[in-house]
């Protein structure tokens, strides 16, 4: 117990608290590290298949006139990419990071509640097999979008809604555990002398995460449950003919899809104020500002969900209220994103692959705020709304904004997580082909948008034919540039340079003190804090 | 070292499991907010007789006139037409008003229907009362038959100025086979 | 097809980097419209769009001169500052103040687009899956409007014409410099009508009807299509507005009463 042995995972020695041998190691394991790699792969794998249902998607839009799909068939691609990206890429690469780094940064032997970590990853897999499943029975997966708005859900929606609803409730129980989970081991397991305000970034962000995560993830159960008794027990939660209301649904999805959206991006944040002042060798600048602004963000998205809804035709006075609270977001995100800036300004940069992410991102989110700025706008909003404008503003919050975080994360920690560096060659290949194919992908979807091209349809008139090509041309390298990350990542984990317990020169925190790889319990005994 | 977790744990249970609960008193609330708001142009609200009488022939009616638009719709798989015998009534505030509808069923069988109002614009619906409408209740229609149903109403006196004209809009719905499930 | 439209798309790419000024056929922008509201609305999109432009340019100006000046391999070595409440209050209250000024021409545009007083005329518009109806409310005539692009252009067997997938067979007929008053509904899911040039799209919901108006200022073919997804055939349901003169228009409506009263006269009271 006293021991701080170093146990490399993948070398299970017979030790009372190392891994079990084999393959039940991982249905078995109850250690922060191995669920961590565990939510990582499974990350990874749904990034891999629902980018190639992007692939399949931009192929199809690559010119005027039905190539490969059929529409509706196009319609069920767009909603399990949608579904996978969100559920199934960003989120749970979120909450493998928490599981890895949270305990290391407070100075925790594990996570609160292991065995439930245990069942919140456990869920998942199951989840997804379901949702994909759908792709393989009899009649059409779900093709409503992954807003699954009613009547298209409920009346009109396939048989395979119901596999929907039952994955979209196991995800939601999972996130809903391993929120808990994260709370419990923030809140109980830090350090003696290691106070709230002394955090890092990463886990401020991620506590107010998890409270977002429970507050509404059992909206969105909510509101497929009703969905499911709409479709099967007579209910009328959002039929017409029974008093009922299609636009309620779009309230209640929206509810949680707004504070859903800051899920997929406050972590990133986190990981940004962790590899920003490194590679600045400087502290992060406004540390308290920082947490006060992530906490109003958290706070403001529980107002402004009707901002996706101003065509529904609401009341003036409520679409004048809602333009008005959802720019107010953007002065904390300025913030930020100055903050950041103020970081890097009078520092001594230098740019490694995990900076050149930090820095994509910073420049790339930006873009992304500001075209969400101009969303806010509700006279605009009623030309940019369901337009290739609205898909190219929020492409651009979440590829650039929480997978360049992840994947940014993934680099700055892989040598902490195996022990060896990454190739930096590879590396920074791999950050120039995504940052210049990103660019390529999504921003001429703006010009599309503008121009009247709708979201959501495998077909379009001729003058959007040029710009369309062009994104599928970026799109593709893209996909292809994110099969590198993967071979990096392998190679990294089979060999290289050994990396040390202090992987990069300017890092602090309790994560560096620990050897790379990390003991298999993090720390057995609390380190001191001052 | 660590305190016990447990009732953190038990608390944020309890929150999770409220906002599933408030997802669903999300509904109630939602429709009391659209009746303030007239939100989706919902009212459907049934007046008591004698507080209509007392709001009605009220002294401050003057000349104004109110175009009342009617307007029907029929949801894709109702096999009945329903038309407005008057396009439009010019409706004097504080007065009541009636006229009929008429539904005509195209089929050889049963049905049963649904009329869901909805009023536009929007802000104007909380000033349209109905005393008598086909909406209130569901209506069976023989196969073939055509019926007049009975729309009585009135605006209220406080009706913005500036609304000269409203549309008052019907979309039927069938319901046949809710109620046959239900045994009624 | 011929192979023209492929290596257009390749050379505009290599345009992109050149920047050469050969964007004519290109729509980069929001249209301007064919009425005041799409006029101001594109006005206000322009004005948001300058102000993030600019804010955007001083932020990545003083982010690119510290990416390029204060480098660790320039022999840099980092400062210690890390907190000042003066900047920090100074860019919160001046993007604050940004946005207040922003809202205000936004609100009135807002509030005028929704007054539907004194309109001249009334169409309803019912989305179906997969076409649109257009009903002249109380002259009885009615529009239903499909696409018109044959299946062969869409399978790619046959070549595609100059408005594929934007053309109907009976395009929806308004009179111009009137005041038109659209109001949207659906009988199955939601649909949502959007021509661009008209500076609005409002969502079809069943069992519900919206409004919006128009007063459009010139004769001439206006085209959008359904932008709210409605099932398979979403993108398949193309909206064209025909806008005929004032005297055109009553013609072409009383034409149409006409043609309609003549077959019918006996077999109804």
């Amino acid at each position: 117990m006293s021991s701080i042995a170093i146990d490399p995972p993948d070398h299970p020695i017979d030790h009372p608290h190392g891994p079990k041998p084999g393959l039940l190691r991982w249905v078995f394991t109850t250690n922060h590290k191995d669920i961590g790699t565990l939510y990582l792969w499974l990350s990874l794998t749904m990034f891999i298949v629902g980018g190639s249902m992007a692939m399949c998607i931009r192929a199809e839009l690559f010119k005027p006139g039905l190539a490969f799909f059929e529409p509706g068939f196009f319609n069920e691609l767009t909603t399990l990419h949608g579904l996978i990206m969100i559920f199934g890429a960003v989120m749970p690469g979120f909450v493998g990071l928490a599981n890895w780094m949270i305990p290391m940064m407070i100075g925790a032997p594990d996570m609160a509640l292991p065995r439930m970590n245990n069942w919140s990853f456990w869920l998942l897999p199951f989840a997804f097999t379901l949702l994909i499943s759908t792709l393989f029975i009899n009649g059409p997966a779900p093709d409503f979008g992954w807003t699954a708005y009613a009547p298209l859900s409920t009346i009109y929606g396939p048989k395979s809604t119901d596999f929907f609803i039952f994955s979209v409730h196991l995800m939601g129980l999972s996130s809903i555990m391993g929120a808990i989970n994260i709370i419990a081991t923030i809140l109980n397991l830090r350090a003696p002398g290691l106070t709230l305000m002394k955090m890092p970034i990463f886990v401020w962000t991620w506590l107010i995460t998890a409270f977002l995560l429970i507050a509404v993830m059992p909206v969105l159960a909510g509101a497929v449950t009703m969905m499911l008794m709409d479709r099967h027990f007579d209910t009328s939660f959002f039929n017409a003919a029974g008093g009922g209301d299609p636009v309620m649904y779009q309230h209640i999805f929206w509810f949680f899809g707004h504070p859903e959206v800051y899920i997929m991006i406050l972590p990133s944040f986190g990981i940004m104020s962790e590899i920003i002042p490194t590679f600045s060798r400087k502290k992060l600048f406004g540390y308290t500002s920082m947490v006060y602004a992530t906490s109003s963000i958290a706070l403001l998205s529980f107002l402004v969900w009707a901002h996706h809804m101003f065509t529904t035709g609401l009341p003036v006075i409520g679409e004048i209220y809602f333009m008005l609270a959802t720019m107010l977001i953007a002065v904390p995100t300025g913030v930020k994103i100055f903050n950041w800036v103020a970081t890097m300004f009078r520092g001594a940069l230098s740019f490694e692959t995990p900076m050149l992410f930090a820095t994509a991102f910073l420049i790339m989110f930006t873009i992304g705020g500001f075209s969400g700025l101009m969303l806010a706008m509700v006279p605009a909003d009623y030309q940019y709304h369901d337009t290739y404008f609205v898909v190219a503003h929020f492409h651009y919050v979440l590829v650039p904004g929480a997978v360049f975080g992840i994947i940014a994360a993934v680099y700055y920690w892989l040598p902490k997580w195996t022990g060896h560096y990454y190739s930096e060659t590879l590396g920074k290949i791999h950050f120039w082909l995504s940052a210049v194919s990103i660019n390529v992908l999504f921003f001429p979807m703006h010009f599309l948008g503008l121009a009247g091209m709708p979201r959501r349809i495998p077909d379009y008139a001729l003058e959007f034919a040029d710009f369309n090509k062009i994104a599928s041309v970026g799109g593709f390298v893209f996909g292809c540039a994110q099969i590198l990350f993967l071979l990096i990542v392998i190679r990294t984990i089979r060999g290289g340079p050994k990396a040390p317990a202090a992987v990069w020169e300017g890092a602090h925190g309790l994560e560096w003190t620990l050897p790379s790889p990390p003991p298999y319990h993090s720390f057995t005994t609390p380190p001191k804090v001052y | 070292m660590a305190k016990s977790p447990k009732p953190l744990i038990i608390s944020l249970c309890i929150i999770a499991a409220l906002m599933f609960g408030f997802t669903f008193a999300l509904i109630p609330l939602y429709n009391v907010f659209c009746s303030i708001t007239g939100l989706n142009g919902k009212i459907d609200s049934k007046f008591p007789e004698q507080f209509t009488r007392t709001k009605i022939h009220d002294p401050t009616i003057g000349e104004r006139r109110v175009v009342v638009e009617f307007d029907t719709n029929r949801n894709a798989t109702v096999p009945c037409e329903l038309s407005a015998t008057q396009a439009l009534l010019q409706v004097i505030p504080g007065e009541l008003a009636h006229t009929t509808f008429r539904v005509k069923n195209l089929s050889d069988k049963k049905i049963v229907i649904q009329a869901i109002p909805s009023i536009s614009p929007g802000h104007v619906a909380k000033h349209l009362k109905k005393l008598e409408c086909f909406c209130f209740d569901q209506q069976t229609v023989e196969a073939g038959e055509t019926k007049d149903l009975p729309l009585r109403f009135w605006l209220e006196t406080e009706i913005p100025k500036n609304v000269h004209r409203l549309t008052l809009s019907y979309t039927l719905f069938d319901v046949t086979a809710r109620t046959k499930e239900k045994g009624t | 097809m011929s192979p023209a439209p492929q290596w257009r798309g390749l050379l505009l790419a290599l345009l992109l980097v050149n920047n050469t000024p050969a964007w004519a056929d290109y729509v980069l922008n929001m249209t301007r419209g064919v009425t005041e509201i799409s006029r101001g609305v594109h006005h206000l999109h322009m004005l948001i769009f300058w102000i993030c432009v600019v804010i955007g340019a001083a932020v990545f100006s003083v982010m690119f001169y510290a990416i390029i000046r204060h480098r660790k391999s320039c022999g840099r070595t980092a400062a210690h500052f890390h907190e000042n409440t003066v900047v920090e209050m100074i860019w919160t209250v001046i993007p604050f103040t940004i946005l207040i000024l922003m809202a205000i021409p936004a609100a009135e545009l807002l509030i005028k687009m929704h007054d539907y007083t004194d309109s001249d005329l009334s169409i309803k518009v019912t989305g179906h899956q997969w076409y649109w109806e257009y009903e002249y409310m109380g002259e009885g005539i009615t529009i239903v409007s499909r696409l018109a692009t044959p299946q062969d252009q869409i399978q790619n067997r046959a070549v595609k014409g100059p408005h594929y997938l934007r053309e109907v067979d009976n395009p929806l007929i308004v009179p111009e410099k009137k005041k038109i008053r659209f109001l949207t509904t659906s009988s199955d899911v939601i649909h949502s009508w959007w021509v661009p040039a008209l500076g609005f799209k409002r969502d079809a919901i069943p069992g519900f009807i919206n409004e919006a108006w128009a007063r459009i200022d010139d004769i001439g073919t206006l085209r959008g299509q359904c932008a709210e997804l409605c099932g398979a055939l979403h993108g398949f349901m193309p909206i064209v507005v025909e806008v005929k003169t004032e005297a055109e228009f009553a013609t072409w409506l009383a034409a149409q009463k006409a043609a309609l009263n003549t077959p019918a006269t006996g077999s109804t009271p």
